[in-house]
């Protein structure tokens, strides 16, 4: 570069030098130029001054054309590695999101409460989703009255009231598409009339997600996060959501049936009544509080005469119905006393009276004996009747022992059927 | 001629100093374009590198993300085995690994002394199974976590919901039988009905699109039309009939003590009843038909088997032929 200049400089001194040698040698020698020469010269000068120029604006704008290219690419490659960026920064995000869902699975793993399952699944994603923001709802359906029950929320604002304990018009949209939704900004969603929705007096909604929680084609319920601001949520958070959803549902699915199995411990699903496996581990305890306070406990063995020929005559389901209404029998009889009454065996109750002593509980056995004979049963048009035998044993008159006390309960009641059925018997 | 000269000189050196000038002016114009250029390049290469990151970032998104999404696919049986079959799939399409076991019995761990072993637990503290791993890439076992923690949740469904149908006999929703007491129940009665020389009637009832009130009204919809139909034929049975859930929409009964003919009485009275019915679902108010097939009990059909086959078929028939009917296994 520097050369260059110099050199320009050189031409310039040399040029201006043979400029002023040619005034000064016309002027004082008065060597004459020929006009026309001079004329030439000046026209020829210009041409290629022109020419010169030309050539140097083509390439000039050749160049220029390059550099606004590249700065226009350069320009676009900015904004390119910017959406990179963010992008990167949006996965990243993702990931570390998408990472909590781990411990997300194993403490749903680690607890079969509803309770529990209910508030890790709404917990987890009014951190994560919400960012602590807005309101997070829980749903459950409840088959039999067929409804929405709210079961769980977190609330920023903690004076806000939810009225709609049975889910309101967007719940019921899922409901009937079993889809999940998302509102960004309710103002501009055709599907629902923001007005009317206003007018109700409801507490103000702009944005919401809400996924179904589905197992097997079956509802369990709703998981709903919404904020008074529109635009809260994207596709993403939506997404995420329904995975959560998805692995809520199993989790919350496995609570229920949990709850069952509970539940199927405790009560005969026939009957209704309690099983042998609850009665037992209450008269473990009811003997030893009445051995401590020195009271008196009463068991009573039930047992339908004659079963298996009924089963045999009328069928099963005939069976069932028996078993249904002489166990309703012995409960309502039973409720005034301080009762438990299971179902034994097949056809056997079995009935623990806690501070009833002998004589009264064998009056008690003589009652249900009646009642139950007095009791029509109508199969197809027909009147049917059952008899029970009962066995009756005391504690601590016979035994000390709850394990002795059900044996000599049971050998009455044997003794009641060999003496002919339909009787109550003592040991 | 001496000025002639002169003025060719300066014309010559007019030209090379304009020629400088422009080179010069050119040359400091290229310099700035070749950094441009320049620029650029680093430029590209950087966002090369940040595509890459992007990639790589997204992939393993992806693949984790991948792993979460199975939840539905190992949920997807209600049965211990065929779980653990969708797990093991699983494990061997997202994860280099050896070998892996699903052991029930703790004795037979003993055969797995160089496996890693995990214990599966159920409710606390109740171990249920082991898992035996053999070979697993260190980079794996986070993924491996994952799917464990998926198939674990598997499990616990399948195996709280045997629990439950051992204990069970009314299905929640319908409340009538579920199908293993229901089918219990049945050959009973058919052993019953040999035995005594009595005739037995059985009927399998599907209700008709149920499919499209499911997909139009969603699955809630579709749960209380299933209940209102249950309560339907539950009322207008006889009290020694029994109702039993056989499939997902199909309802089975077994009439004790009734003929053919007497059979499709019956059978055209719970149709003609449904179809007059308005079903009220929450807000909705629906109309449904069911197509029912019957099936007798003869001496020459032995099995509760061939009585629910011959009831399929006319219940296949009665579809083929329009639904909202009543048809027996043609002869």
């Amino acid at each position: 570069m520097q050369q260059t200049t110099f050199r320009k400089k050189l031409w310039l001194i040399l040029l201006l030098l043979l400029a002023g040698f040619l005034i000064i040698n016309s002027l004082f020698f008065h060597q004459k130029i020929n006009l026309f020469a001079f004329f030439s010269f000046f026209l020829l000068n210009l041409v290629i001054f022109f020419y010169i120029l030309k050539l140097f604006k083509d390439n000039l704008s050749l160049i220029q054309s390059q550099i606004e290219r590249n700065e226009e690419q350069i320009n676009i490659i900015n904004v390119e590695i910017n959406n990179c960026r963010e992008y990167g920064q949006g996965v990243a995000f993702k990931i570390t999101r998408y990472s909590n869902l781990k411990k997300l699975i194993e403490n749903l793993n680690r607890s079969l409460k509803l309770e529990t399952v209910i508030n890790v699944l709404s917990s987890t994603v009014y951190s994560l989703i919400s960012n602590s923001c807005g309101t997070a709802l829980f749903y459950l359906v409840d088959h039999q009255y067929q409804k929405l029950n709210l079961v769980h929320s977190i609330k920023e604002d903690s004076d806000l009231v939810i009225l709609s304990k049975e889910g309101d018009i967007f719940d019921h949209w899922i409901l009937r598409h079993s889809n999940q939704l998302i509102i960004e900004d309710l103002k501009n969603d055709f599907r629902f009339d923001s007005d009317s929705i206003r007018s109700k007096e409801m507490r103000p909604v702009l944005s919401l997600i809400s996924s179904p929680l589905v197992s097997h084609n079956s509802l369990l319920g709703l998981l709903r996060l919404e904020s008074k601001k529109s635009g809260s949520f994207n596709q993403d958070d939506l997404r995420f959501l329904s995975l959560v959803a998805e692995l809520g549902a199993v989790a919350v699915e496995n609570s229920l049936l949990f709850q069952k199995t509970q539940d199927l411990a405790i009560h005969d699903d026939l009957t209704g009544i309690f099983t042998k496996h609850y009665f037992t581990a209450r008269l473990k305890d009811e003997a030893k509080r009445c051995l401590r306070l020195d009271q008196q406990l009463s068991l009573m063995m039930i047992d339908i005469d004659f079963f298996k020929q009924y089963n045999d005559k009328f069928g099963h389901t005939a069976g069932d119905i028996v078993l249904k209404k002489v166990s309703s029998l012995l409960k309502d009889s039973l409720s005034d006393y301080n009762s438990l009454l299971c179902r034994f065996g097949g056809e056997e109750f079995l009935v623990m009276l806690s501070g009833v002593d002998k004589q009264k509980s064998l009056e008690i056995a003589e009652n249900l004996r009646k009642h139950i004979l007095m009791e029509n049963i109508i199969l197809r048009r027909q009147e049917t009747h059952v008899t029970v035998s009962i066995g009756v044993a005391n504690m601590p008159n016979d035994t000390k022992d709850e394990d002795e006390l059900v044996q000599k309960a049971d050998k009455a009641m044997y003794q009641a059927k060999s003496e002919g059925r339909n009787r109550v018997c003592l040991i | 001629m001496f000025n002639l000269i002169v003025l060719l000189i300066i014309t010559l050196i007019w030209v090379l100093f304009l020629h400088d000038v422009f080179v010069c002016h050119l040359k400091k114009i290229e310099v700035k374009n070749s950094h441009l250029s320049d620029d650029f390049k680093n430029l590209a290469e950087l966002k090369k590198k940040l595509d890459l990151e992007n990639t790589q970032l997204n992939k393993t998104f992806e693949d984790t993300l991948v792993l979460y999404e199975l939840t539905k696919d190992i949920c997807k049986s209600l049965d211990e085995e065929k779980v653990f079959s969708i797990f093991n799939k699983n494990l061997r399409k997202y994860i280099g690994i050896g070998d892996c076991r699903y052991i029930k019995d703790k004795a037979d761990l003993i055969k797995y002394k160089d496996h890693l072993i995990l214990s599966l637990s159920i409710e606390e503290n109740q171990v249920v199974g082991y898992l035996a791993v053999d070979r697993i890439l260190e980079t794996d076992k986070d993924k491996f976590g994952i799917l464990t923690q998926q198939f674990l949740i598997g499990l616990r469904r399948a195996l709280l919901y045997q629990k439950v149908q051992g204990l069970t006999i009314t299905d929640e929703l319908t409340q009538v039988y579920c199908r293993r007491y229901f089918l219990e129940r049945f050959s009973e009665e058919l052993k019953r009905s040999k035995k005594n020389k009595l005739s037995l009637s059985f009927l399998m009832i599907d209700i008709d699109n149920f499919k499209q009130f499911n997909d139009r009204y969603g699955h809630l919809v579709g749960d209380g039309i299933l209940r209102q139909v249950s309560k339907i034929i539950s009322d207008i049975v006889r009290q020694i009939d029994f109702i039993g859930r056989y499939g997902g929409e199909e309802l089975s009964i077994v009439l004790a003590e009734t003929d053919k003919e007497q059979a499709n009485f019956a059978a055209e009275r719970i149709r003609q009843a449904i179809e007059q019915a308005v079903i009220k679902v929450y807000d909705e108010e629906l109309k449904v038909t069911v197509s029912i097939g019957v099936s007798n009990f003869s001496a020459n059909m032995q099995h509760v088997s061939e009585l629910i086959e011959n009831a399929d078929q006319a219940l296949y028939l009665a579809k083929e032929t329009g639904k909202n009917r009543v048809c027996f296994k043609p002869a």
